[in-house]
This record gives C-alpha cells, structure tokens and sequence, in this order.
C-alpha cells in the first residue's frame, strides 16, 4: 500500500486492482493527443490575421479622418470589439475559437467575447444581479492581474529607471 | 431481493408500461432520430432560458410517457426524476406541474438508471402501482453550469464530451404488458484521481467496469446473457478505456454486444462538435427509453443490460483541485410479452 492513499484511491475490479498511475497508463493509450503545432500554427494565422484587420482599420482612420496613429488607436480598438461583440451575438465567436484557439483568445477581440458572452448568459438572472455582477466573470480576472503586473513593472520603473520614456 | 453483494432482483418484475423520448435539434440530425418521440427544431425549446427549456423537455416527455402507458396524471404514485442542474431544479420544477409524490435523485449523468432503479424498487415493494422515472439534460445549461458561457470562445481538446438536448421518461407499473425491468446493481463511487472535467470518460470508465463486474458477479451471468450491454455516455475514449479494463479482468465483451449510449446518439463524422460524443443526463435515457426499447417491441433484443455512467463534480470541486468521483448504475430489462 502507498504511504499516502485516500480512499477509493485504489480501485479493486474482482481480480486485478489498479492504481492511480497504473490506470493512468491504461488511460493513456485511448487518449487522442491534442495537435500542438497545427493549433500554433492556426492560433499564428488568425491571431494575426486580426491584428491585420486592426492595422488596416487604424491605416482607415489615419488616411480618411486625418488622424495620427496615437490617436487612431483607440477608435480601432472600438472597432475590433464591435466585430467582436456582433460574431458573439450571432454565435459565430465561438466556433471560430475552436478552430483558432489562443489565436481568437489573446486578442482584444477575445477580451470582448468573454465579457458580451458572460453578459449574454447570465440575461435570464436580470439586469443588476445578472448581467452587472457575471460580465466579468471571465474578464474580471484579466483586468485583476493586469493591473497588478502594471503596478509591478511601474514600481521598478521608478526603482531603477528602466523602461518607458514618458 | 439483495442478490450478492450490491444488487437488487425484483421479483415481481415491474413493466415500462410506456416511454417517451424528446430531444433538441442536434439530437433529431443524428443516427437515432426515427426513434425519438418528438424533436424540436430549435435549442432554446421554444423558452427564454436555457433553464424553461430544460423543464419543459422533461415536462413534455413525462406527459408522453403517461400517455404511452395510457394512465392519467391523477394515477399516478410516485415520479422519481432528477438532472444535472444545481438543486435540481429541472425535476423539481416539473415536480410541480406533475403534481405526484415525487422523490429527486441526483446522480449526475447516471440519474436515468438511477430513478428507473428507484422506481423499479418502489413497485416491486408494492409502493406503487405506477411509478415515473425520468431525466433531462440540455447543453446549454451545464455548459453555463459547469463550463463557461454557451457563447464563449474556447478550445476544446478531442476528449471533450457533449451534453445532449433531451428528456427521456419511462412510466413503471406493476402489471401490465411491456419490457420488464429484472435486476438493478448499484454503483460504488470510483475515484482514480482524474481531474480533467474535459475528459469525463476516462474519469468514469472505472466505475463502469466495477458496476458490470459487480453485476455479473452478483447474478451469475455473463455477457453472452445479454444481447446487448450498453454504458452511459463514456463516448469513444472511456469506452475504449472500459473494454480494456472489462478484458484485464477477464470480463469479454466479444461475444456480445457492446455499446455506448454517448457513441451511439451522434454522428461523429458530420457532427464534430460533439468531439468524443454524447453526455448528460438524457444521454442514457432518451437512447435506452427511444433507440433500446423500440429494438425490444419490434423483437431485435431480448435481454439488456444498461450501465448509466454519472461524474459527480461540481464547478466548485473542480475548482478547489479536487478529483471527479465517478458512479455507474445498471438496470437489466427483459423483454416482455406485448
């Protein structure tokens, strides 16, 4: 017996009794192995193939409503989040992330999914204790770290100097 | 009525008076779609929430089950149901518009044996003279329940199951003429430490192969008594996982035939988005009380054996690291004079 066993760790068929490991090999073999470099490669195609759509989107705003970059950047954003929040209401997001995986994730895009599709579920539940509490649900976590990686990344820039000239 | 050591042999042999199968659209595009009572061309069931639809796949397969069995609602003694949802609220729900003596069992995905179990078992006691034992499950609301929002883009891996649209309802009687229900074995919670909740079959392979081994054990039988043995929905992976575990302990499965209920429900090749295959609730149910039973009536199959496979997690043990304890139920139908 293992030193450390929980109950109804070790199963016990009539004649052969298996462990955790030993069923993990026998599991192994029907196991279907995900495809990591054809997902890369998809995730390569459709996280780019976004961020074209977004330069040309930018490259729109700069040409015919005589912005600069710095200031076109924040209607392009818009722009790409609107697309998004369109494919999530009419379901096409999600099947496009199954194929894409981190490609359609990563992404602003993927950003705006995952709050429009927590808004969308949790409609049933109301507008307050539905709708205002699950949005960001999924996202709530993204905006957590992120502000604290910034907070971070802001503490050695004033630390050591390093990093951003503004 | 205890034979061996964890299964019950009903001796006066209750009869499925009636059953009645209802599935979602996904369901009515797959191999099994002429046996299913009713199919609506539309996920959301004709409701506003994911929830009515539930209710109402479970509500309207109850009342075609009584139909079935040509019994009214005020007959009726007993309705044993449950589902996937928190609380189940689906059976309770229905519960209400029923308006029987009701008994809620929640047995995840294996809810379907597990009520016509209990409903066999309360027959045979003389409890009642008609009891209902019925289940459903919808995609949508265990995707919202225990995955992420239905429209929510995410990457699947291929061990992903599918939660089926649909509701299965059996009416159980003590005298009558249809399939009679001879032996129920319940399950024991395996656990082999599987934590992934995107691959239930490998978690739940385990306890099928203990819940057949028991029964064959208990009863005396063998495969070969059976003409056709299915589980509930461990899809392609657990069920390629039980058959070697079944072979290890020297249970062959060859010369019968074996199935599953998860495999058996989609077309995985026009219907890749189940990936591995079928699962939930109405998975066993709809397949045994649509596609097994009318197999039964027409005199393909005389004798079966379905093994009802349920993960018992919640979002919340999954979240806090721990295991998905598994469980199977299998219920043995034989054919009866029609």
């Amino acid at each position: 017996m293992p030193a450390k066993s929980k109950p109804g760790a070790r199963m016990k068929l009539s004649s052969t009794s298996l462990t955790e490991q030993e069923y993990k090999q026998i599991a192994k073999k029907h196991k279907p192995k995900p495809k990591v470099l054809a997902n890369c490669l998809k995730a390569f195609l459709v996280g780019g193939t976004i961020c074209l759509i977004g330069q040309c989107i930018q490259q729109l705003f700069m040409t015919f409503a005589g912005m600069s970059s710095k200031e076109a950047s924040s209607p392009t954003v818009a722009v790409l989040i609107i697309i998004s929040v369109i494919l999530t209401c009419f379901g096409i997001y999600d099947k496009i992330a199954q194929w894409a995986g981190a490609g359609s994730a990563v992404p602003v895009t993927g950003f705006a999914n995952s709050m429009c599709s927590s808004a969308l579920e949790a409609k049933a539940e109301g507008l307050v204790l539905g709708v205002g509490a699950s949005m960001f649900k999924l996202a709530g976590s993204v905006i957590v770290f992120g502000v604290v990686a910034a907070f971070i990344i802001g503490v050695i820039h004033v630390i050591f100097g390093l990093g951003g000239n503004h | 009525m205890l034979i061996g050591a964890q299964t019950w042999e009903f001796k006066s042999k209750p009869v499925i008076l009636g059953a009645a199968t209802v599935v979602g659209p996904e369901e009515g595009q797959g191999p099994l779609t002429s046996d299913f009572d009713f199919v609506y061309d539309n996920l959301e069931i004709d409701e506003k929430t994911w929830e009515k639809a539930e209710r109402k796949l479970l509500e309207h397969a109850s009342s075609l089950a009584l139909v079935h069995a040509g019994i009214s609602k005020d007959q009726l003694q007993l309705f044993v149901g449950g589902d996937l949802m928190n609380q189940i609220i689906s059976a309770t729900f229905a519960a209400r518009t029923i308006g029987a003596p009701y008994l809620g069992v929640f047995g995840a995905c294996s809810t379907s044996m597990e009520s016509l179990a209990v409903a066999a078992m309360v027959v045979d006691a003389g409890g009642a003279q008609y009891a209902l034992a019925a289940t459903a499950s919808h995609n949508c609301t265990a995707e919202k329940q225990f995955r992420y929002p239905t429209e929510y883009g995410s990457q699947k891996p291929p061990t992903a199951q599918y939660t089926i649209t649909g509701s299965g309802a059996a009416v159980v009687a003590s005298s009558g003429s249809g399939p009679r229900i001879t032996h129920a074995t319940i399950g024991k919670i395996q656990d082999l430490g599987v934590k992934d909740p995107f691959n239930m079959g490998e978690a739940m392979a385990p306890a099928a192969a203990d819940t057949l081994v028991a029964h064959f054990k208990d009863t005396g039988r063998t495969p070969e008594d059976y003409d056709l043995i299915v589980t509930g929905d461990l899809a392609s992976v657990g069920h390629a996982i039980v058959s070697d575990l079944l072979k290890q302990d020297g249970v062959t499965m060859e010369k019968t035939a074996f199935n599953d209920c998860g495999l058996m429900i989609y077309d995985r090749e026009k219907q890749p988005f189940v990936f591995a295959g079928g699962s939930g609730c109405g998975c066993s149910a709809v397949v045994t009380y649509g596609h097994i039973l009318k197999r039964m009536k027409r005199g393909e199959l005389n004798r079966v054996l379905i093994a009802a496979t349920g993960a018992l997690m919640s979002p919340l043990s999954y979240q806090q690291g721990e295991s998905i304890p598994c469980i199977a139920h299998a219920v043995s139908i034989e054919r009866g004079e029609n």
